[in-house]
């Protein structure tokens, strides 16, 4: 008999329909992944197993748990997932309580499945400490919360777990080292999984079946080799394709410096008051290097090495402490870059969602950055704006709408032609494709090689995405604890990686399917 | 944690000094003779002179700002002129009223606020909630006055459970005083309370969208334990600006209900010293409201770090 049984189960919302009469069973020791991009219904189908659907959900269908029904009445519910069911979600920052201890919401967990729990043994399974059990949440790192979340997911000591996206907002090295952790302690406890993820390599390293989602439907599942060596599915192919990420040919000539970077710091004073003043933090410690005219030059690191802080302040957005920058001639520190020059360098952001005020149309967003170059008349601006969104793609009829009624992929296009409008020399683009789902990230990273082929644009890209990067870059630099440590073409230095963070980062690339 | 409350404690120190100085500057060094202005246009120079040096208004300002200071300190605020009392003993007298009534106001609201506002959270969407919240806007738009002089008419003049208004003393029965007190505090309480529901709602309501608390459901808890045992807690954290800030508003701000009730608070006694031109009242009775809200701050910050870890942190 199947651990879990799903028969036509449809779940929407206010009459839309966001899961189509899904079937699915899952046998005890399967690790089952469920592939989708956002809004395909997978993250759905996982709250509908433990009966955590929003109140506003129609559900129709049944799931049974064990072979018996799910209960309805919430009480039982809400036992039964305590009991048999542990979860693993996708942002650790949120997903525990900031007032309380990481041993006290692990403790809790037991205590609500009626089981004594040895802390200190989960904290230790997980390849945690017994001491971090009396700290906050904010006190440990991303990788550290996501690992404590994992030891509370087994306190009641469950036969099912269920881990939704565990690692997408963790850094390459903490994301590979948690996939793991999840597949031995998986195997060790005899543990059915259930792992959801738009990831698909995640999928095929940890997986042994899979199911693929998409607009609320399953349009392939089966034995994850099978799967995925000789998918049915287009929507599959589509998938496997777009993992799959081309490289693009470089040119290794030398070029004059648009950019130079010297010797710059930054330093961050945080809390305290005149005598009270704390020791301040070194973000950026005294790094050096120059783009060269239509470089691609990209920057990868670890969550915290200093890489964002770094563009912000080339950018204009913050100034360094120590050091100082030079553009086409031209010398800042930072925040004192003038407005002209700054037209010339562009910032796009990670996440297309939050980087639109919601209350502006797109034409009025993207008309933004054209005050930097002072007065413009209104014509001037108007063909401005078209040009820009024309040269990502999009219809200009499209200037009136708001950031709400676009896509994720079609937003980070208006955020790149928001990035554009300035006809700018230098693009910053932090984490550009990491938010996106994999079907669009091809197309986006396809437009910006156009862009940089048709206006001579300079890129410095941040990421922790090595195959994004051994795509895109001409040079990579490898930052960690605020200094530059390696620096070199991305095959040779994928191929011999010197410095040892080059080594993990390398290391915890997932293996390529197929 | 030592050096984040002394850091609290240095912060509270410095902002009472700059406060005295203020106070000290805008009455004392303001154009014109507070002497003169005590007495009147009518009154005599002899008078005046007499006034002047009783007030030591012939030293240098820095001098009388520290003796001012020091004075306080050793609990001596100076003679009030129209009443020919100690500020120190008449300010003790009308806290003796204001302070009970304003923590009785406090704990009325707490106790009706937040659970009501917990309850709307939980309904929300349904009657119950809707019912709640125009309840609340009624409570914040009735003016406590209006309100005070209802309470009045229902349980002082019809009922006669309580009494219309005055207050007896403390050592002379204290029962009484209570039941004197309990008409003025509801009539604070009712906006305060509007308040706190409508802040703990939102708060609550904020919560629950969180992912913690999906988390302890996923833990085994039904949608009200996880709220009971989650959510409450971290909705507190906004209540407590509110509560901080309500309780600084209620200590300055009974005067119209004192009038009402003919209390003998603090407020009336602000207001009386202000027309009668009692300078050194007003300016003894500034400063001691000064301390009372600068504290509430100093408490609610603790408070705050006391129930946050996140703040502990980074002291």
């Amino acid at each position: 008999m199947a651990l879990v049984e799903i028969e036509n189960l449809s779940i929407s919302f206010g009459g839309r329909p966001a899961v189509r009469g899904l079937s699915l069973n899952i046998e005890r020791g399967d690790r089952f992944g469920i592939i989708g991009e956002s809004g395909s219904g997978k993250s759905l189908t996982a709250l509908a197993i433990t009966g955590l659907l929003p109140e506003t959900a129609k559900v129709s269908g049944q799931v049974r748990f064990d072979g018996a029904p799910l209960p309805s009445n919430e009480r039982e519910m809400a036992r039964l997932r305590g009991k048999h069911i542990g979860m693993v979600f996708q942002e650790p920052m949120t997903a525990l309580n900031p007032l309380m201890t990481i041993g006290d919401q692990i403790g809790e967990a037991g205590t609500l499945a009626d089981i004594a729990t040895d802390i200190d043994g989960l904290l230790q399974e997980v390849g945690l400490l017994p001491p971090h059990g009396a700290r906050f949440p904010h006190e440990l790192s991303g990788g550290q919360r996501q690992r404590a979340m994992i030891a509370m997911a087994l306190a009641s000591q469950p036969e099912l777990m269920i881990a939704d996206e565990p690692t997408s907002a963790l850094d390459a090295i903490t994301q590979r080292k948690v996939l793991d952790l999840i597949g031995d302690i998986c195997e060790r406890r005899r543990m059915t999984l259930i792992f959801i993820s738009h990831d698909i390599r995640a999928v095929a390293a940890l997986c042994t079946k899979v199911a693929v989602m998409r607009a609320g439907e399953i349009v392939e599942q089966g034995s994850i080799n099978a799967v995925l060596q000789s998918p049915k599915a287009e929507y599959t192919q589509l998938l496997l394709a777009a993992s799959r990420m081309e490289r693009r040919p470089r040119s290794a000539q030398a070029r004059e410096a648009l950019l130079t970077v010297d010797a710059v710091s930054r330093d961050y004073g945080h809390g305290g008051f005149w005598l009270w003043r704390q020791k301040p933090v070194r973000a950026v410690d005294r790094v050096s290097f120059s783009l060269g005219r239509g470089e691609s030059v990209a920057l990868v690191g670890p969550s915290g090495c200093g890489k964002s802080t770094l563009a912000r302040m080339i950018v204009g957005l913050d100034s360094a402490t120590e050091g100082q920058f030079r553009l086409d001639g031209t010398l800042y520190h930072g925040r004192d870059l003038p407005p002209l020059l700054r037209a010339g360098v562009s910032l796009v952001f990670q996440d297309p969602f939050s980087s639109f005020d919601p209350r502006m149309t797109v034409g009025t967003s993207l008309g933004e950055p054209l005050r930097l170059l002072g007065q413009m008349t209104r014509e001037e601006r108007e063909r401005r704006l078209v040009e820009a969104i024309a040269s990502v793609g999009l219809d200009p009829v499209m200037l009136s709408r708001y950031a709400h009624e676009f896509s994720g992929g079609q937003r980070q296009r208006l955020a790149i032609a928001r990035a554009m409008v300035t006809k700018p020399r230098l693009l910053v683009l932090d984490e550009p494709v990491s938010a996106l789902d994999v079907s669009v990230r091809g197309d986006v990273l396809n437009l910006l090689a156009r862009l940089q082929e048709e206006h001579g644009l300079t890129y410095l890209i941040i990421s922790h995405d090595l195959d994004m990067v051994a795509a895109m870059a001409d040079r990579v630099l490898v930052m960690e604890a605020g200094r530059i440590i390696e620096q070199g073409r991305p095959n040779d230095l994928f191929a011999r990686p010197q410095h040892e963070l080059t080594r993990a980062l390398m290391a915890a690339r997932l293996p390529d399917v197929v | 944690m030592l050096a984040f409350l002394l850091r609290r404690f240095a912060g509270f120190v410095l902002m009472l000094l700059a406060s005295a100085a203020v106070i000290f500057l805008l009455l004392d060094l303001l154009p014109g003779d507070p002497a003169r202005f005590i007495l009147g246009i009518n009154a005599s120079p002899d008078a005046v002179a007499a006034l002047r040096l009783q007030m030591g208004l012939d030293a240098p300002a820095l001098e009388r700002f520290l003796q001012w200071l020091g004075g306080m300190l050793g609990g001596d605020f100076g003679m009030s002129v129209t009443q020919r009392l100690p500020v120190a003993q008449l300010i003790v007298e009308r806290l003796a009223v204001t302070l009970p009534l304003t923590i009785l106001a406090m704990l009325i609201s707490m106790i009706v606020g937040l659970p009501l506002g917990i309850l709307a959270a939980r309904r929300r969407g349904k009657p119950a909630d809707t019912a709640l919240m125009v309840l609340a806007q009624t409570g914040v738009a009735v003016p406590n006055f209006w309100f005070g002089m209802l309470l009045t008419l229902v349980f002082a003049v019809t009922l006669r459970w309580l009494p219309t208004g005055g207050f007896v003393p403390w050592h002379e029965d204290w029962i009484g005083s209570l039941r004197s007190l309990v008409l003025p505090s509801l009539a604070l309480a009712l906006p305060q309370a509007s308040i706190l529901a409508r802040v703990m709602r939102t708060a609550l309501v904020d919560v629950m969208g969180q992912d913690f608390i999906r988390t302890a459901r996923a833990k085994g808890m039904t949608m009200d334990e996880a709220i009971w045992r989650h959510g409450v807690r971290n909705a507190l954290l906004p209540v407590l600006t509110i509560l901080g800030l309500q309780f600084a508003y209620l200590v300055a701000g009974t005067i119209i209900v004192e009038n009402v009730f003919f209390l003998p608070g603090l407020g009336r006694l602000i207001f009386n010293a202000v027309t009668e031109r009692d300078l050194i009242l007003v300016r003894g009775a500034t400063m001691v409201l000064v301390v009372v809200v600068t504290a509430t701050m100093l408490i609610t910050d603790l408070t705050y770090a006391w129930v946050d870890p996140r703040l502990r942190v980074r002291a």
